[in-house]
């Protein structure tokens, strides 16, 4: 690909570095006229090093007349005619190339630059500066009140950082995300033009409250609760207590994706991504039944209601689901959880409120469970925590000394000020404010001089695990505006990725919490960085994103099962990159300490031979044109190889079922003298971290002196003598999983002259006989890279 | 119509004002306290009565045959009336059984006995997850003393 031409290079140097030279970029447009804008913003770094040996980069775009010729040789006439040591590096149209020209000595940057724009088939010559990105900041009159979308600070560790991620992507119109709740305020300005149409899915009237479900009113009429409403409905109120109308569905359609940089309100997470707005809530909550036949039809899955049978026009891609309730995740949960992710549809879903147990649905697997921190990055008490929760955001917390003071980390979002049926649209505030007995404001009583309500409406802060589900669900539209090929597994595992590690103290508690699980009388908890109780780290946008620009490597084996020795093909043509970028090359290594030969470790697809006896892992590392990588790995013994990778990139294809650990014992058989020294045997094992085995002899750890004994590392001694030939099995038993495990025979033959009749035989060398043990999975907790592990090698 | 128009909105107020004192009344703001996972007819005690979710091991076009389902109804000794299909594969019936049961709990055992009902869960109830204040003291209602452990927990 490079074609290095050597002319002779002439002209003075001056120590000049181009990367920055901020004169070139005016001439590209002075000059170029068809230059495109490359980036949002320039930046150039004070006081940038001189470098007068550096090779500089320019775009060169030649004129028609030098088309004629290919586009190495116009480079190779242009750095002969010039005197230039000239590198064609790559084409960007047919007229445009990116060249490497390097400096000798004397001449200034510009100085070439003037030679090159002069010679007749340069139509113009700049160069090519390195741009940075910028923070995105919205324009939203109350952006700056949501500090849990800004970039993280000292004083504000949890927050998501979506400020940085608006730089690389602000999301997608073609990425939906369903809002499964009460409805929303469609009149709402910063929602009404991000709404595709939804529907209602409330079978019961009362629940309903407006007469219109099931139908396609997506409206939220409200959900005000009224003492009789608990008295004459017990078995969808029972047990509750009255309350205003809590919009609910509109509060979290508003960090969903509220209509930013508009100059109104609030900013979203994913400016651009649509909000599916699915009435499955209402007074007194909501049933399972009809939260799941909301789930399935946002998904794009056809569900019969009243004998009609639905199939949502606009599918979701992702779904938040900012509701719960306690017990474990029931099988019809899961059973619709399974038909939506098998249609590549991410799933999000609130820890819960309890201080405790995380809630159905957030509990089912394949849901991303979301967590509640506070601004310092404890868990804020009322959240409920443990290790289904996969990431956590802000929830909101108040941080408040007094009653009237204000509430300073609510989650500020879009809100209706109606105490009942629906008011003005407006947004959620830093103090409580409700009508006075009067029905007046109580702003006018003067004990909350700083709520701004009118004669019958009431406006809150906004706090609960509610609002930290749609911060995650908001982060996931914008990775799969940057990546259509992420499953709902890969979203999970590069959102857990890109988290930030929790801080181990807090900055405005005192006495410090403790960590969790233990918590302190508020609920409060140091959030530990094991992924056993508020997930596995912050959620960042920003580095979620980048996760998400990062190409899907994927394996194919067109043969899974194979004799010892073979040749086995393995296939990395189906790894794709994220929008805009192309796979530049894939590479096949060896990651265990078995090493199995490759052939063609540069292809895509590539060869590898299985061993005799072992396990071995080959990593297929894929890299894209920005040099980001994804890798993937197969699992190889003599007669099977596995994956934990998609055989394709694509949403809909997931990765394999976990598989199952692996050991194998090498070598196979063998056979002793009795009273020989001892002899290491080999455990290599795979699909897991735990690489430590238990050894028998015939079923006895450690053996006897009978059978021969067994030491932790597998050195076999057979026993001082036998009356005749005898086997025994030497067996290797999985610590992670004690379920599988693998035997190697060995043949002990008596002394020479001290037999009792019988026997004989060779002694010492290994057969060729081959026995792996694949046994069941154990319960892998983590999906990461599991190459083989051996668990001893030397010989004695 | 303006004088229409004004009155309607005098109404609405009106309505708006009744109800806030009426929830006001009664302690308000505390949709956080309503309860879940309620599926239990209460006004049925006595016997089990709930609304469940099933999927069988069998598939079906459509809806599950009623000769189907009267057979398992019969074999758990219960009462299934299908209500609707909630998705694909996905079935919500009234469950009805004897007296002794009132939780369901031994009613929902002998189902998931049956080997052609892949599972069983009751249609609970589930509710927002945004935080709730702790109701108000009732008067004066204007002396609203947030607790501190809810707001800055």
């Amino acid at each position: 690909m490079r074609s290095l031409i050597t002319a002779t290079f002439v002209g003075a140097l001056l120590g000049v570095t181009p990367c920055f030279g901020g004169s070139a970029a005016p001439a590209a447009v002075a000059e170029g006229g068809g230059a495109t804008e490359l980036n949002l913003v320039h930046h150039r770094p004070a006081a940038a090093p001189l470098n007068a040996t550096d090779e500089h980069q320019l775009i060169v775009k030649f004129r028609d007349r030098a088309t004629a010729q290919t586009q190495t040789g116009r480079v190779e006439a242009l750095a002969a005619r010039r005197g230039f040591e000239l590198d064609g590096q790559r084409s960007v149209t047919a007229r445009m190339q990116v060249l490497q020209m390097r400096s000798a000595a004397g001449e200034t940057v510009e100085q070439m630059l003037t030679r090159l724009r002069a010679d007749p088939d340069v139509e113009y010559a700049v160069v090519d500066q390195r741009r940075y990105v910028q923070a995105l900041t919205p324009n939203d009159p109350l952006y700056s009140g949501q500090w849990f979308l800004q970039a993280v600070s000292a004083a504000a560790p949890a927050a998501i950082d979506a400020t940085n991620a608006w730089s690389t992507t602000t999301g997608s119109s073609s990425v939906v995300i369903a809002d499964i709740d009460t409805g929303v305020r469609p009149d709402h300005p910063d929602l009404t033009s991000k709404l595709v149409p939804g529907y209602c899915f409330i079978s019961d009237a009362f629940e309903a409250n407006n007469g219109t479900c099931p139908g396609p009113d997506e409206s939220d009429p409200g959900d005000w609760v009224t003492s009789s409403d608990i008295s004459n409905h017990p078995n969808e109120c029972g047990g509750g207590s009255p309350g205003y109308s809590s919009w609910h569905g509109t509060r979290v359609a508003g960090i969903l994706g509220a209509a930013s940089n508009n100059a109104v309100g609030v900013a979203g997470v994913s400016w651009d991504a649509q909000v599916l707005p699915v009435r499955a809530l209402g007074k007194c909550g909501g049933t399972d039944s009809d939260i799941i036949t909301a789930m399935l039809w946002a998904a794009g899955i056809q569900v019969t209601v009243n004998h009609q049978n639905l199939v949502n026009p606009n599918p979701a891609r992702i779904i938040n689901l900012s509701l719960g309730g306690s017990g474990a995740c029931p099988a019809s949960y899961q059973d619709a959880i399974n038909q939506i992710l098998a249609k590549g549809v991410v799933v999000v879903a609130s820890a819960g409120n309890e201080t405790g147990a995380v809630d159905v649905p957030a509990n089912c697997p394949g849901v991303i469970a979301v967590g509640g921190l506070r601004e310092d990055g404890t868990k804020v008490g009322y959240s409920s925590f443990g290790p289904e929760v996969t990431v956590s955001a802000p929830a909101g917390n108040c941080v408040n000394s007094g009653s009237q003071d204000p509430c300073l980390y609510t989650v500020s979002t879009t809100t209706n000020l109606g105490v009942a049926g629906p008011d003005a649209n407006d947004y959620t505030g830093q103090y409580y404010c409700y009508p006075d007995a009067t029905g007046g404001p109580t702003s006018g009583s003067g004990s909350y001089p700083n709520c701004t309500i009118g004669a019958g409406q009431y406006r809150t802060y906004n706090v609960g695990t509610s609002f930290s589900a749609p911060q995650v669900a908001g982060i996931a539209a914008l990775m799969t505006s940057v990546n259509a090929n992420l499953s709902p597994s890969q979203v999970a595992a590069r959102i857990k990725a890109g988290a930030t590690a929790f801080p181990q103290m807090s900055i405005d508690t005192s006495p410090q919490p403790p960590a969790c699980p233990s918590i302190n009388a508020n609920g409060q908890c140091i959030c530990t960085n094991d992924s056993q109780t508020c997930g596995a780290g912050m959620a960042n946008a920003a580095v979620a994103v980048d996760q998400a620009l990062r190409p899907i490597a994927a394996i194919a084996l067109p043969s899974a099962s194979f004799a010892a020795g073979a040749n086995v093909a393995v296939q990395g043509g189906g790894s794709a990159a994220s929008s805009g970028a192309v796979i530049s090359s894939h590479a096949w290594t060896n990651v265990g300490s078995l090493a199995l030969a490759i052939a063609n470790a540069d292809m895509a697809n590539a060869t590898v031979t299985s061993p005799a006896c072992g396990v071995g892992t080959v990593e297929l590392t894929v890299t894209d044109d920005a040099d980001r990588q994804d890798t993937a790995d197969v699992v190889i013994t003599p007669t099977s190889a596995s994956t934990t990778a998609p055989s394709t990139a694509g949403p809909t294809n997931p990765a394999p079922a976990t598989p199952a650990v692996i050991v194998a014992v090498c070598p196979t058989t063998a056979t002793f003298q009795a009273g020989s020294p001892a002899q290491t045997f080999n455990a290599y094992l795979a699909n897991t971290a735990n690489t430590n085995v238990t050894w028998k002899v015939n079923g006895v750890v450690g053996g006897n002196a009978n059978v021969g004994t067994v030491s932790a590392s597998g050195q076999y001694t057979p026993p001082a003598n036998v009356g005749k030939s005898t086997n025994v099995n030497l067996t290797a038993v999985s610590v992670a999983d004690t379920t599988v495990s693998s035997t190697a025979r060995v043949t002990i033959t008596p002394i020479p002259g001290q037999s009792s009749g019988g026997g004989g035989g060779g002694g010492g060398a290994a057969d060729g006989f081959t026995l792996i043990v694949i046994g069941l999975l154990a319960a892998l907790t983590t999906a990461r890279r599991l190459g083989d592990r051996r668990r001893s090698l030397d010989r004695l | 119509m303006r004088c229409a128009s004004r009155r309607a909105a005098l109404e609405s107020m009106a309505v708006s004002i009744l109800v806030s004192m009426a929830l006001a009344a009664n302690g308000c703001a505390a949709w956080a306290d309503r309860p879940s996972n309620r599926s239990v007819d209460l006004a049925s005690a006595g016997g089990c009565h709930a609304r469940v979710i099933m999927t069988f091991t069998q598939s079906f076009e459509g809806t599950p045959p009623e000769s189907f389902v009267a057979e398992i109804a019969r074999a758990a000794n219960v009462a299934l009336a299908f209500v609707r299909a909630a998705g694909p594969g996905l079935y919500v019936y009234q469950l009805d059984s004897g007296a002794t049961d009132e939780n369901c709990e031994a009613s929902l055992a002998r189902l998931r006995g049956d080997g052609r009902v892949r599972s069983v869960d009751l249609d609970a109830r589930r509710r927002v997850l945004q935080q709730g204040f702790a109701a108000p003291r009732p008067a004066p209602l204007l002396d609203h003393s947030p607790v501190l452990e809810v707001r800055d927990a």
